[in-house]
């Protein structure tokens, strides 16, 4: 805290302070009105004040300090729904953010799916891959810390990307392989965000730039093949998803003769497993397969190709996630 | 915060009365236009209503509030087409100008300011200095990392600071 703070704190107060919205709880309600009501009247004061008892406020967490608010709000990150939105907002579809993922055979994309509802959504969605803000805890992203997304568009037949820090050249401790995959990573994102297969336009800053993390970026960089992308991955459920009993899972695989394998833990303790097949075997293709009604409760979901050991050892390629079945 | 236990309605009713303007105001920071934002807020509510179930809890309620009127805000700017255009302030240096015009010429400044600036900057900014939010609580808000939101905080007061050389 400093004079600067103070002065741009008290700079944004007083532009503000002459704001006095008119009340609005009955419109409110009107539009949330459920037939089992029981409420107490409510009583407007002079002047448009509400009145409620001193004892019903104080039982609110003030607006400015919010101690465990730091886990993500269920929904309106991605569905902000709600009756007047419709006529701006955009039907429910989804898009898929990369993420980067170290396993033993060194990194890899893994995709992770979102609703999107409107246009700030879509282009959060590159903004997630790049900072690394995936459900799944396993997921991150090589990008340096304090990257910023400037902005992500498709305009005029130019898909562009615009990020924001000392990205120029690669840091030190980064690869060649891992600046390709970020750039992947991030042109993927852009791609399934704005439903294109263009090449991607980076900007550093508002401006073009010769060169991302020391690699050529002065033309449109298309996206690569397949062969960074996870041989697994487990589309749904979605990491914390809570699911009915029982459920499929679905998602792609490049497996050996095309055969995936499951397991349900509890801990380490696997509570059931068995294996589905992909659409095809050797290349990334569809699976989907049901998995028999456990009893309800938390589980750790491990999708895996074929253990070439024989269950003896850690799976080779895999997706995890975190469910609940109820 | 589990000693209270509200229904939807009752949720909506308490977190309007101790929150409501602040909200809109919140909003005003992020659209500039007041009625925008008071349609944003109200909108926020009716969504935090339909959400109650899964929130349950005043402070998720007023979590889930404060990123849905950021999440709008941004989308109604989009959506309206209303592109910001900084225009230089008129400076004024009249002898004699009363105190309440030189206030309103400032807010008019430090508005305009804030719509000119990138999204993100705008919106680190409101919810740092206005909202007085934790870089945590203003991380998971706009759902990006904590370095970013160090990022665009320095960013966004560099361009502020700039932006307001004539009244700061």
């Amino acid at each position: 805290m400093n004079t600067d703070d103070d002065q741009i704190r008290a700079l944004l107060d007083e532009a503000v302070s002459d704001v006095e919205p008119r009340r609005s709880l009955e419109e409110i309600r009107s539009r949330t009105t459920s037939p089992s009501r029981s409420r107490r009247p409510w009583v407007w004061g002079a002047g448009g004040a509400v009145l409620a008892t001193a004892a019903t406020i104080a039982a609110i967490v003030a607006l400015s300090s919010s101690p465990g608010t730091t886990g993500a709000a269920p929904g309106p990150a991605t569905q902000p729904s709600g009756p007047t939105s419709s006529s701006t907002d955009r039907p429910a579809q989804s898009v898929t953010a990369y993420y980067v993922v170290g396993t033993k055979r060194g990194p890899l994309l893994y995709p992770e799916s979102y609703p999107v509802m409107g246009d700030a959504q879509v282009e959060q969605t590159v903004e997630r891959a790049v900072t690394g803000q995936a459900d799944d805890p396993d997921y991150g992203t090589l990008w340096p810390s304090g990257t910023i997304l400037q902005k992500a568009q498709l305009s005029d037949g130019v898909l562009s990307v615009d990020l924001g820090g000392d990205l120029a050249q690669r840091p030190a401790g980064m690869s060649s392989a891992d600046a390709e995959l970020s750039l992947d990573q991030v042109i993927r994102s852009a791609q399934s965000a704005f439903r294109s297969r263009l090449p991607v336009t980076f900007l550093l800053d508002g401006r073009p730039t010769p060169t991302l993390l020391g690699l050529e970026t002065a033309q449109p960089v298309p996206g690569s093949s397949d062969e960074k992308l996870s041989p697994v991955q487990v589309d749904a459920p979605s990491e914390g998803a809570t699911v009915d009993s029982p459920f499929t899972v679905t998602g792609r695989a490049s497996a050996f003769e095309a055969n995936v394998q499951w397991e349900l833990l509890q801990g380490s303790t696997v509570v059931t497993k068995g294996f589905g097949t992909a659409e095809e075997c050797c290349t990334l293709s569809p699976f989907s397969f049901p998995i028999p009604p456990p009893p309800p409760g938390a589980y750790t979901l491990v999708v895996h190709d074929e253990d070439p050991s024989g269950g003896e050892g850690p799976a080779p390629w895999q997706d995890t996630k975190d469910i609940t079945v109820r | 915060m589990t000693e209270a236990r509200w229904d939807a309605d009752a949720a909506v009713e308490q977190l309007y009365a101790s929150h409501y303007r602040r909200l809109v105001r919140l909003s005003v920071l992020l659209v500039r236009d007041p009625e925008t934002a008071e349609e944003v807020v109200q909108d926020s509510f009716v969504a935090m209503h339909g959400a109650w179930r899964t929130l349950r809890e005043p402070d998720k309620g007023l979590a889930y509030l404060r990123q849905t009127v950021v999440n709008r805000s941004r989308s109604v700017l989009r959506h309206r087409g209303v592109q910001s255009r900084y225009v230089p302030p008129v400076v004024r240096d009249l002898p004699g100008a009363d105190e309440d015009a030189v206030v309103s010429e400032r807010r008019a400044v430090v508005l305009d300011a804030m719509r000119s600036l990138p999204d993100r900057q705008r919106e680190v900014l409101a919810l740092r200095y206005y909202l007085d939010l934790s870089e945590a609580d203003i991380a998971s808000t706009l759902g990006i990392s904590r370095g970013a939101v160090k990022s665009h905080a320095s960013r966004g007061v560099a361009a502020l600071r700039s932006l307001m050389e004539d009244v700061t």
